[in-house]
């Protein structure tokens, strides 16, 4: 029988196949069926091209933002490194944001004059300052300088590259936010005359440099950066007016130097 | 489309019909498998190109279709109820090799329909099923000894 088998399985299957009538098509049916599914084809192809391209375009986007370009030209990039939460003057100071003119200096005879030292390396390769406050005739200011909010900008053609806000988790950590110490007393308001100016330091953490940027990278380009202080005069100088931008009366920007200037 | 559906659609659904094994579902297959093609048409096609194509694209189908069942029967086994193809054929003679047909796998089914059928070398069966000649080899020895097995004692009684 082995030797049949093969024929013979031939033979059953041709059998069984012959007894099948014929194809009930209706070629109606058929046509109408072969347009459903190249309408079908058509609508997921043209569903995956929009897919593609939305995703491309958010993909491109974010590439722009991530780029160190990016925070010159002044597009925020949130959530990349950079928290855009207002900051502790109810601005918000997100990498690659513009910081103008100063708005807000004393007047030249003022009795109380603020100073920046030129920027000093910190740990970790960030930057530090010394805050001196000097007074011609005693006066009174709040101190210590860690109780007002004071930031510590650097700029690159206007806009910032470091002392960004920095993400809350991150701003809760001890060496998050600008450190300023220094002071004596908390928040009170205590004189300052000839003889005993106010110093203190006033530091940018290690973490607040906008993405693209290190801060060895920062300290190499020295000459193409400025250094911003932000304070609110009138909580630090309470009872002596500053002159105010005409254009940003609430700006709370008092100075402006270059980074690489010798102190 | 057309001409294929009347030239040849018989003997399309002749080879549908024993990879089913039933009627309803080789129609079923073989309108699928047109339908398949033919929203892809290529610009020049030849008869025969197209008709292997199909034939190609029914294959494919019924394997595919046999996974989801199986899959689907693995997943709820109260629900899963036998299949078309498992349903009694009440007919003559032929429910004999159909029958033997429906203990086998798919793939060994489809193997034995491509080998003995449609009278495909081993080479090209392993290509369109996807596995080596000794998976094919393998597939048609198997069935031949149930068909052996099953048809003994009928040919005994054979005079």
């Amino acid at each position: 029988m082995t030797g049949n088998l093969p024929e013979l399985i031939r033979r059953e299957l041709r059998d069984a196949a012959d007894v099948v009538g014929p194809l009930d098509a209706h070629e109606r049916g058929l046509r109408r069926r072969i347009r459903a599914r190249r309408r079908g084809q058509a609508t997921l192809a043209l569903a995956a091209v929009s897919a593609v391209v939305t995703l491309g375009s958010w993909f491109t986007l974010s590439v722009v933002q991530m780029r160190p370009e990016a925070a010159v030209t002044g597009i925020p990039a949130p959530g990349i490194g950079s928290a855009s939460g207002p900051g502790d003057h109810g601005r918000a100071f997100p990498c690659g944001a513009a910081i103008g003119a100063p708005t807000a200096r004393l007047p030249t005879d003022a009795p109380v004059q603020i100073e920046v030292s030129a920027p000093q390396p910190a740990p970790q390769g960030a930057l530090e300052v010394t805050v001196t406050i000097t007074a011609s005739r005693p006066s009174g200011i709040s101190l210590p300088l860690s109780a007002t909010p004071t930031r510590l900008l650097v700029l690159r053609q206007g806009r910032i590259v470091a002392g960004q806000d920095i993400d809350p988790p991150a701003a809760a950590a001890p060496d998050a936010g600008p450190k300023l110490d220094g002071g004596q007393g908390n928040g009170e308001v205590v004189r300052v005359t000839p003889n005993h100016p106010y110093r203190a330091k006033v530091s940018i953490p290690p973490a607040a440099v906008c993405p693209g940027y290190t801060w060895s990278a920062l300290w190499a380009d020295a000459a193409r950066l400025d250094l911003a202080l932000i304070a609110p005069m009138g909580a630090l100088l309470p009872g002596l007016p500053a002159t105010m931008d005409e254009h940003d009366p609430d700006g709370p920007y008092v100075l402006r130097q270059p980074l690489a200037r010798t102190g | 489309m057309t001409v294929l559906a009347r030239e040849r659609g018989t003997e399309l659904k002749r080879y549908g019909y024993l990879l089913c094994g039933s009627e309803a579902d080789a129609g079923d297959l073989v309108q699928e498998a047109l339908v398949r093609v033919c929203a892809h048409p290529r610009a020049r096609w030849s008869p025969q190109e197209a008709e292997a194509y199909v034939r190609k694209t029914m294959l494919h189908f019924y394997l595919d279709q046999r996974k989801r069942r199986w899959r689907w029967a693995r997943l709820s086994p109260r629900l899963a109820e036998r299949s078309p193809e498992c349903a009694t054929n009440a007919l003559d003679t032929r429910a004999d090799i159909m029958r033997v047909l429906r203990e086998f796998s798919p793939r060994q089914r489809a193997c034995v329909i491509l080998y003995y059928y449609e009278d495909l070398p081993l080479q090209a069966i392993g290509e369109r099923l996807g596995c080596g000649v000794g998976t094919v080899k393998r597939h048609l020895d198997d069935a031949r000894k149930r068909f052996a097995k099953a048809w003994a004692p009928e040919r005994a009684r054979t005079p």
